[in-house]
């Protein structure tokens, strides 16, 4: 035990010491900073980086060890050039996958623009004009939010639109995280694309499997929902999607070990219910001759 | 035999035993500091447990990973113990073995006590124990879960039954005889004794009662320690993955239960002054049972360690080494060398069977039989299938918080407790069989 905390200074200080060669630091992103790309390694961030890193400036990462960097972190940004951020995405370390294989050096180019939007102290290299709030769009159109679905069973394809208030009239919130999905269980099926965000219109369509087998009634509940409660408040939608009717199978009826409660094994009833029987049996015996024995004492 | 006692001898001889029962029942020196100790250790409890309550299992050490720690250890430890009411009364009674007699009384407490907090202790191991009853409700009857509540709700009764049946012609004696009692006391003991009157009659079904209860005991016994284990050998783990899971912990819970009545005997004898009933030759023989059971755990430990050892399949040799050199390794090789294989070659030579050194050697054994507990449930857990990775460091690794621990101590109180009571309430001198014995059943039931 003392040794472990004896060390956990030095787990900890390992990430924080996480640098990449002179070399790679010099260099520079190969994609250069606009309010495009910042747009595109959103998208790339919702899909591959989130699950663990969380909302960027919320500091819910998962709690790994290390810990995966919040990029809200000043001093992450300022430790780091746009060099590095790029390399360290490309050839990972430990629990930090490399991307390098994974997403393409635009998409590793636009997360690290993405990343750096977030920096305030930030000069982009090539187009200072671009460093301008990206999302411009976004702060002038404010509540009222409306959330709306519209399911097209034909193509198999859900539309969902969130609209904001401007000058008092509807316009289209841009830039929107939604969940698309089909009510599950325990958690919900998603059925949108990683990473969509709403696009000029304030629309993300999504595509659903007609064919997800769903009782035996066919019907699946859609659920739509947008993202960021924070700024946008509990907005959400559902509606009813027509889906595979499904038959219960046999397979479920067999009587097993496995099965449920209902189909437990005949064997293992009947032995079970005459093990219990002869010994309670016996128990109850012997209390009918204690009764025998109250009586020989009156 | 009775020709071979005089009227006179007799009379001394129920005169004797009389006094000796009724002794420990009146004598309350160091009874209120005792259960004052006993209960504060469960007002710490019900605070430890009144925290898991309120804030969750989160309080304890167990995670993802350790997800059955000291708390199912303690169960399985306390259902072994609860096993030796078993082996003595009914086992060894049955066998003809004359000289257990003054023990059996002594072990049927013993499991009462450890039967009936095993019940509590699983309970303490749920975070939401409100929903106990669901496992009534909707439990799935191939779920050894199922079987091990049946069995262990059977054998209670089947223990209290066993307690109570040799209880009841020396209750209807210490009714006559005791005056100055409560009333309470003469009520429960006039209610228990259920009009006995002592008839030939009366003592033949007492006989054919307790001979049917001592046999259908012995396969209730060995189900509850068989099931217990089942629970651990009905999954595909690294280490709980065996055939003989079964009478390894059979044979570990007759180690376990005969220290604890060695233990028991001692302190009765020394301060109750019982030393002509739990005689020197009683410690010899229950030394020799504690061998004799020792031997057949150690036989079983070597099938269960030394057959995976051999071929080291990959997931058992990395189980196998943490225990043999790794992290687990010092309290193993305590457990195994302290606990269980010196013990065997002391108790071999006659010197080491004596009372004191015998006690001495009980409680070792049953400090070691505890710890083995622990090193069967939860190394195991630290070695699943597929490796961990990616969790906060506190999943590698499992030691019970302060919360366990209270919670651990609260029960053993609890069991001490019930032990306590019951030998405060009835007399553990079974009067009416040492009687029987010497053939002065007819002196007993007259005696005024």
């Amino acid at each position: 035990m003392a040794i472990l905390v004896l060390l956990m200074p030095f787990t900890l200080m390992a990430q924080s010491d996480w640098t990449v060669s002179d070399a790679k630091q010099k260099d520079s992103n190969p994609i250069a900073y606009s309010d495009k790309s910042v747009k595109a390694g959103k998208v790339v961030y919702l899909g591959n980086c989130k699950s663990c890193h969380g909302d960027v400036g919320k500091d819910n990462g998962l709690p790994l060890m290390p810990k995966p960097t919040d990029f809200a972190n000043q001093a992450f940004l300022d430790a780091n050039t746009d060099g590095s951020i790029f390399h360290k995405i490309t050839d990972g370390r430990a629990t930090m996958p490399a991307y390098g294989a994974i997403l393409s050096e635009q998409q590793r180019g636009d997360v690290t623009n993405y990343i750096r939007s977030f920096d305030p102290n930030y000069k982009p290299q090539a187009s200072a004009q671009a460093a301008a709030t990206p999302k411009s769009n976004d702060t002038e159109v404010g509540a009222p939010y409306f959330l709306d679905v519209k399911v097209d069973e034909a193509n198999s394809e859900v539309t969902a639109i969130l609209m904001g208030t401007f000058n008092g009239e509807k316009a289209p919130v841009v830039d929107a995280e939604l969940f698309i999905g089909i009510k599950r269980y325990f958690n919900n099926l998603p059925i949108m694309e990683a990473g969509d965000v709403t696009n000029e219109e304030g629309v993300i369509k999504a595509n659903y499997p007609a064919d997800l087998p769903s009782g035996e009634e066919g019907k699946g509940e859609l659920l739509v929902y947008v993202v960021d409660q924070e700024k946008f408040g509990e907005l959400n939608q559902s509606a009813e999607l027509k889906l595979q009717a499904t038959h219960p199978s046999h397979f479920n009826e067999t009587r097993a070990l496995w099965a449920d409660r209902g189909n437990f094994p005949i064997w293992l009833m009947v032995t079970y219910l005459s093990i219990v029987l002869i010994v309670w049996g016996v128990m109850a015996k012997v209390v009918m001759n204690l009764i025998k024995i109250k009586k020989i004492g009156n | 035999m009775s020709e071979s006692l005089s009227k006179e001898q007799a009379k001394k001889l129920v005169d004797k035993y009389a006094e000796d029962a009724i002794r420990p029942m009146k004598n309350h020196k160091g009874f209120l500091p005792w259960m004052g100790f006993l209960g504060l250790v469960m007002v710490v409890f019900g605070y430890a447990y009144y925290i898991q309550l309120t804030e969750g299992l989160g309080v304890t050490a167990m995670r993802d990973y350790v997800s059955w720690g000291l708390y199912i250890s303690n169960f399985v430890f306390f259902v072994a113990v609860s096993l030796v009411g078993m082996v003595v009364s009914a086992v060894l009674g049955l066998a003809g073995q004359k000289w257990v007699k003054p023990i059996t009384r002594v072990s049927e407490i013993i499991a009462l006590g450890f039967v009936m907090v095993a019940g509590l202790v699983i309970i303490t191991d749920m975070g939401r124990p409100d929903r106990f009853l669901n496992l009534f409700m909707y439990g799935r009857l191939q779920s050894p879960i199922v079987w091990d509540v049946t069995v262990i709700t059977t054998y209670v009764a089947i223990s209290t039954l066993l307690f109570i049946l040799p209880l009841i012609p020396d209750l209807a004696f210490i009714k006559k005889k005791m005056k100055d009692m409560p009333v309470w006391q003469y009520q429960l003991y006039n209610i228990l004794s259920l009009g006995w009157i002592g008839t030939p009659e009366q003592y033949k079904i007492l006989h054919k009662s307790i001979r049917m209860l001592s046999i259908i005991i012995i396969p209730v016994a060995m189900a509850i320690h068989t099931v217990t284990s089942w629970l651990f050998a009905s999954t595909l783990r690294i280490g709980w993955d065996t055939t003989i899971f079964g009478p390894y912990f059979v044979a570990g819970a007759f180690v376990a239960g005969t220290a604890a009545v060695i233990i028991v005997m001692y302190i009765l004898r020394s301060n109750y002054k019982l030393q002509d009933y739990f005689t020197d030759y009683h410690f010899d023989m229950m030394g020799k049972l504690l061998v004799l059971v020792s031997l057949l755990y150690a036989y079983f430990n070597i099938n269960e360690f030394l057959v995976p050892a051999y071929k080291m399949k990959t997931g058992e040799a990395v189980h196998l080494h943490t225990l043999f050199q790794g992290v687990y390794a010092g309290l193993f090789w305590v457990v195994q060398i302290i606990g269980m294989g010196l013990p065997i070659f002391f108790m071999i030579f006659k010197h080491w069977r004596k009372p004191n050194n015998l006690t001495f050697i009980a409680v070792i054994v049953l400090i070691g039989a505890f710890l083995k507990r622990y090193i069967i449930v939860v190394p195991t857990l630290l070695h699943p299938h597929l490796p961990i990775q990616n969790v906060p460091e506190e999943f590698h690794h499992y030691f019970p918080t302060w919360i366990e621990m209270a919670v651990t101590a609260g029960a053993f109180a609890m069991s001490l407790t019930i032990i306590t009571i019951l030998l405060k309430i009835f007399p553990v001198i079974p009067m009416w069989e040492l009687a029987e014995e010497k053939g002065i059943t007819e002196e007993f039931e007259k005696y005024d």
